[in-house]
This record gives C-alpha cells, structure tokens and sequence, in this order.
C-alpha cells in the first residue's frame, strides 16, 4: 500500500520532474527500462527483452467496458481481455505485463508515443485506425446494436433514430459508424462506457449505440434497458500494436491460434459472455440514492487514490510556487529579455486551457522524443499552470511593498539581495497568503484534470468504481467532499500563517 | 580635505530639468542645513549624494572616492553615509531593536551579541529602549524617526543626510526628533540637513544652503543668512513666506 509519508517516492518524483525540466529528461527517459522510444523501430529487440523479463509488455485498457475490461472493488483490473492478454503474453514467453489505465481515446495516442506495447479495450478493427497503427488477429466477433430504456416504445431500428440523442463513448467506432450510417442521429458524447447507460436510464438520451456485449452486459448486471433490432454490424475486435511494431504482434497470434486450439481460449469466453441470449432484456434492478457500500467497498482503492491526489498536489504546489518565484521575478528584472520570458510565461500558460497544456506534454512532447511518465507530466503540467497565477502573485506583492523600504535598506548598505532577503520578500509573503491560498484551492480542483493522463489519483478512482457500480450520485458526492475538506484545509492553513506572520501590521 | 564634494551635478526626470549643476563641498564635523522653496530639487540633490538618484551628469566624490566610478563599491560608501527619511522607512516586519540590529549584522558583519548590545546603547541614547520589541506600526511618528536614526547611527557613518525628518511629524514631537539631531551635531556628526525647521538652521547648522530653481542660490552662514539686511531677493522673499 502506497503510503501518504512516503518521502523517497515524494522525492524521486519530484526530482524527476525537475530533471525533465532542465532538459536531461530525454537522457533519463532512455534509461528507463519501461519507457525507450529508441527501442520503438526494433520491436524484435523488444520481443526478446519482453522475454527475458527486462522489460514489462505496457497494454493500455480504458477500465471501464465490463465484461472486457473493468475494475473490482480491491482496484485489481479484471475481464475478458485483462484474461486473455495475460494468456497471449504467458503463451509467448512475456513474462511480465502490466495494464495502464486510459481513457479510450488515449489509447491511438498512447501507442504512438510509445507510451505502451499494446492496446487491450475491446477495439473495433478499422482500416481508419489501422492507419496509425498495427491490429492483431481477430480475437472476438463483435458489433454494434442499439440499447434503449426497457420501457421506450419508438425506437426498433436503425431509422428510428433520426433526430433523437444517442449516446456512444467518444473516440469509439460508433462515432464514426453512425456519422455515416445515420447522420440525423444527435450523437451525445461522453467520456465513459458507464456514461452511456446512465444517460439513457436518466433521460438525457434516447439510445445507446455501443457493442453488443458491453450492452448485454450491462443489462444482465444493471437491467432497465433493452436492445433492439439485432447487430447492425459484423465488427471484430483485435489488439492494437505500434505501427512499427512486427514481432509481438505476430507472436500474439500464433498464441492466439494455439490457446484456439488446445481450448483455453474457448474457457474465458464462457468465463465472460455465457449464455448471451439471456441478456437481450431484463428488469431493473432496485437501487438506493445513496449507497454507502459503494464506497466501503471500495475503501482501499479510494484511500489510494486520495494519497495519489496528495501525493500530486504536494509536488505540483512546490513546483507552482519554483515557476511563480522564478516568473515573478524574472517580470521584475531590469534585464529586458528576462522580463520579455517572464512576460511569455505568464502570457501564454495564462492563455492556454489546462487540459490543453496537459496533453500537448503527454502526449506531443513524445514526438519530440521526450517521453515522460504520467505522474511526471501531470505534476509539471499542474506546477507550470498553477505557477503562471503564481507569478503574478508574487509580482504584484513584491511591487506593493513600499519604495522607502528596499532605499533604507540600500541606504545602510545592505546589497539588494540581502534587502530582499531580509525586508522585501518577507514583507511581500505576507501579502502573497490570500491568493496563494486561492490559487493552491484551483490547483486542488485542477488536480482532477490528471485523471486523463492515466493517473489513478481520486477522481479516475472514482471513475472506476461507478463503471462497476452505476453509483454516479454516491461516488461524486464522496469525491467531492473529499476535495472540499481539502480544499478548506488549505484554505484553514493560509489563515493561520497569515495570522501567525501578520504579528508586525 | 573635503569630506564630500559634487561637481556640476545635474538630475532630469524625463524633460523636466531638477537641478541644473550644484557645487557642493562639506568638510567634516560641518553642519550644513538644506533649505529652499517645494520643488527647488532640495530632496534631489539630498538623494544624488548617496546615489538613490543617479545624477544626469557631474560628479560626486564622497571620502575620497568617486561614487559614479563604473566599478565603486556603492553598498561599502553607503554604509559609510546615514539617510533619515521622511518617512521614517523603518522596516515593517522587524522590532525596533531588529532594526537597528540588521544593517550593523549584514553589513558591518557584526555578531548579534555586538549588534544587540550597541542598538541598545543607541536606543538609549534616543529615549527609545522601553519600546525596542514593538514594530513600527505600534510606535508614533516622532518614536520612529528617533529609531531611524539610531539605525543610521548605528553603523557609525561619516556623514549623515536628513531628508526632511520632522516634515511627517505632529508638532509637539518634532523637538524631540530636533533634540536628538542637536545632539548628534554636537557629537562632532557631519550632518547635511534638508529642512523647513528655521530655528534648527539658524540655531545648529554652520551653514545654509539655499536651493533654489535647481542650483544653490546662496550658501553663507546662518547668521548672514537670516539677517534681516540679506541683499539676495530670493532669498528674502523666501524668509518673508516661512517665517
């Protein structure tokens, strides 16, 4: 269990962010075993370091599509393709595996920058995503069907859903099957499979156009909708691989012929799918509002993520007030270029979405070839974010302090260094506690924004735990008092300081 | 040989021209004190001869050395010469004590010990000891000005420059700030003065300086000075508005 004190792992995050800041992270990026975009060109290279064990085969799965791939209440990851992966690795001689969590329209990109060796979430094979990257054998017939509320009347058929809401995941084929097949159709996209369901369950859309087995599963759990009409298309699901990536492609499918042939295969599909006909209907199933099970059930997991989430805010916070020193008071350099990147800094990070800023980290620095692990761009994304407001802060505090103060200080002598040192920042601290204090409660809420870049901190726990339960009310009421109580910790601790340090005023 | 001398020195903020070349000598243990109408360039030419204003031009040599010499130490000449502001300038976020501590601990490299025990000892000598632990928002304008000079004194400077210490003050305290100025001078301080007190100039200074459109209209003793027979016109239509 990860451990809230656990400085070393505090540290040596931190210092990894650090490193890739000042530029060496390209070189440290490289000496990680995990992590080598120079290995990408020679996947036969990386077959046999897979097979001695010096490296650990990285499958990217979005979590969150039971029965092919979800999370139990411990936090372990388990399903169809969670089976038949580790089957497929065993049985070609990979020793070590290891599933990233991701969102399902991170997994293309994730491959790309070799952030992972393959692409484990129940993917529809098509020539659009074939472009950018290499698909296995088919491993399991799919395709899509149309899921309705039990009670809905309207919809039977493809042609029914001219101007109503449907419901699909985005980055999933769907999207794409249904802006050609039926385009009347208002597509409502949403970020998780659980999503979809939800949606139709509380009105907010009409049907839910998703895999068959992910909807008959979810009516066998859930019940409260029912599919109609039958597949509307004969889709296949393979794993994904790095587009310059040969060998562990092709050793994955003679596996996959193998465990066809000797049975074992034919054991996990009964395992997940059973008796599919039973699902087509069935009846809602009775919830409470609030579930407190939905949380105990999960304790561990969200007492993970919620030291994640610590871990995350205590790095980036560091971080912030780094950028917002240095910005602060590079503007009030007397040397014009440093102002002008001061000036740069704030402009542009101030200018830019989070989420963009993110993800151009994550998932564009690797073009660049500098490749950093999630933990590391979302900690430096969040400290340089959070260090642009911080920058101002620290300006305008510093500017506010009396002129006569930094010329008494010169006056007697004392450098400008020792006149900062000892009268202006001290000084202009205490007037930086009240927006720093803000600016640490945004970082908080911020913090959240990370769950895209696979890291398992609070929120995405969350995620987790309500594609298995459907508890949406009870998971987001908890994680939100979670964050609250932080939040006004922080807010309690910039009090106190202030009134601590505001002895002189 | 002169402790202080400028040459020609001139100070424009933009187009606006606020002195237009002062001559200036002080030998030591002298009195000079500064006086002159709003806006004559009185606190400009206090504040060229430490150099929190850089002069346009001319030159200004302090203890024998050029202070616009390109590689001067500037923070060892200033910790040589004592400024009282206007405004008092003590610093918000330490104890009167630690006031007059700092500058002689990171400046002259005092230990704190030493430090304490001369702050003291001045603190005493401007009536302040039984306040050395407020901070200066809990102290009144005339005790801040007697602890601004402590600090000055404390680091035992050549020269002192008051840049109209008493302008800020009530008026019953403003003798106590002059008292304490009195005494210095009589210490054998050398002391440049920017002031409207009249009776501290006529009664302390060894000179008056009269400053006046941007260079030194008249620099005479106090007595030629204030005599009712002064044959310069500026000079008394000046007096004739203050006193």
């Amino acid at each position: 269990m990860k451990n809230l004190f656990n400085r070393h792992r505090f540290w040596a995050i931190l210092l990894a962010v650090l490193i890739a800041i000042t530029g060496v992270a390209a070189q440290a990026a490289t000496a990680a075993p995990s992590a080598d975009p120079s290995a990408a060109p020679q996947s036969s290279v990386k077959l046999n370091d897979l097979q001695s064990g010096k490296l650990t085969l990285r499958v990217g799965t979005d979590a969150t599509f039971p029965p092919f791939e979800f999370t139990d209440a411990n936090g372990e990851k388990m399903g169809f393709d969670i089976d038949l992966v580790r089957a497929l690795a065993k049985e070609s001689g990979i020793k070590n595996v290891e599933f990233i969590q991701m969102p399902f329209g991170n997994i293309v990109p994730a491959l790309q920058a070799n952030q992972i060796d393959v692409g484990a979430s129940a993917i529809y094979i098509s020539d659009e995503r074939a472009k950018a990257i290499n698909f296995s054998e088919v491993y399991y017939p799919g395709g899509l069907a149309i899921f309705v509320d039990e009670d809905n009347t309207n919809v039977t058929s493809l042609a029914d859903l001219v101007g109503k809401k449907v419901a699909v995941q985005v980055g999933t084929k769907s999207v794409e099957w249904l802006e050609q097949n039926q385009p009347k159709a208002h597509l409502v996209q949403v970020q998780t499979n659980d999503q979809m369901f939800t949606s139709v369950k509380l009105g907010q859309a009409d049907a839910v156009v998703t895999g068959q087995p992910g909807g008959r599963y979810f009516i066998h759990q859930q019940g409260g909708l029912k599919q109609v009409g039958g597949r509307l298309t004969n889709e296949n699901y393979g794993y994904a691989f790095q587009k310059s990536d040969t060998a562990i492609r092709d050793v994955f499918n003679s596996s996959l012929a193998t465990l066809k042939s000797n049975g074992a295969y034919d054991k996990l599909t009964s395992k997940w799918f059973g008796d599919e006909a039973t699902a087509v209907t069935g009846p809602a199933k009775a919830h409470g509002l609030i579930n407190i099970s939905s949380i105990t059930n999960s304790a561990l997991p969200l007492w993970n993520g919620f030291v994640t989430t610590m871990e995350i805010i205590g790095m980036s916070l560091v971080l912030s007030l780094t950028f917002g020193m240095l910005g602060g008071f590079a503007k009030l350099s007397k040397i014009t270029p440093i102002r002008w990147v001061g000036t740069a800094y704030v402009s542009v990070i101030r200018g830019t979405p989070f989420i963009v800023q993110l993800f151009l980290i994550y998932f564009g620095l690797p073009q660049l070839g500098l490749q950093l692990q999630p933990l590391v761009a979302g900690v430096f994304a969040l400290g340089l974010y959070s260090g642009s407001y911080v920058t101002e802060i620290v300006r305008g505090a510093i500017q506010s302090v009396d002129k006569g103060q930094m010329e008494a200080a010169r006056s007697c002598g004392m450098s400008s260094g020792a006149a900062l040192r000892h009268i202006i920042i001290p000084q202009a601290f205490l007037r930086m506690l009240p927006p720093l204090g803000n600016e640490f409660v945004s970082l908080t809420k911020n913090s959240a924004l990370v769950s895209f870049v696979t890291i398992s901190e609070l929120f995405l726990v969350g995620q987790t735990i309500i594609s298995r339960t459907f508890d949406a009310l009870t998971v987001y009421i908890f994680i939100g008092l979670v964050y609250y109580i932080i939040t006004n910790i922080i807010g309690f601790i910039a009090n106190t300081l202030e009134k601590k340090l505001a002895v002189y005023i | 040989m002169a402790l202080l001398s400028t040459k020609s020195i001139t100070k424009t903020f933009g187009t606006l021209e606020v002195l237009k070349g002062i001559d200036f000598t002080i030998e030591p243990g002298e009195v000079v004190a500064v006086i002159g109408p709003s806006g004559g360039g009185k606190s400009t030419f206090l504040r060229c001869l430490n150099l929190l204003e850089t002069p346009t031009s001319g030159q200004v040599l302090f203890d024998g050395e050029d202070l616009l010499a390109p590689k001067v130490d500037l923070d060892r000449l200033r910790s040589r010469m004592g400024m009282v502001f206007q405004q008092f300038n003590l610093f918000h976020n330490l104890t009167a004590l630690r006031n007059v501590m700092l500058p002689q601990m990171n400046v002259l490299g005092k230990s704190k010990a030493e430090a304490e025990a001369h702050a003291m000892e001045l603190l005493e000598k401007v009536g302040m000891t039984h306040r050395a632990t407020a901070y200066p928002s809990q102290l009144s304008g005339g005790q801040k000005q007697r602890i601004a000079i402590a600090r000055a004194v404390a680091m035992s400077p050549k020269l002192m420059l008051f840049d109209e210490p008493t302008s800020a003050l009530d008026p019953e305290v403003v003798n106590d700030v002059l008292d304490v100025m009195t005494d210095l001078a009589k210490q054998g301080m050398t002391m440049i003065v920017v002031t409207h007190e009249m009776g501290f100039a006529r009664k302390v200074a060894d000179r008056v300086v009269f400053v006046d459109g941007g260079v030194i209209a008249a620099d005479m003793p106090p007595e030629e000075f204030f005599a009712d027979d002064n044959a310069n016109p500026r000079v008394r239509d000046f007096l004739n508005k203050v006193l």
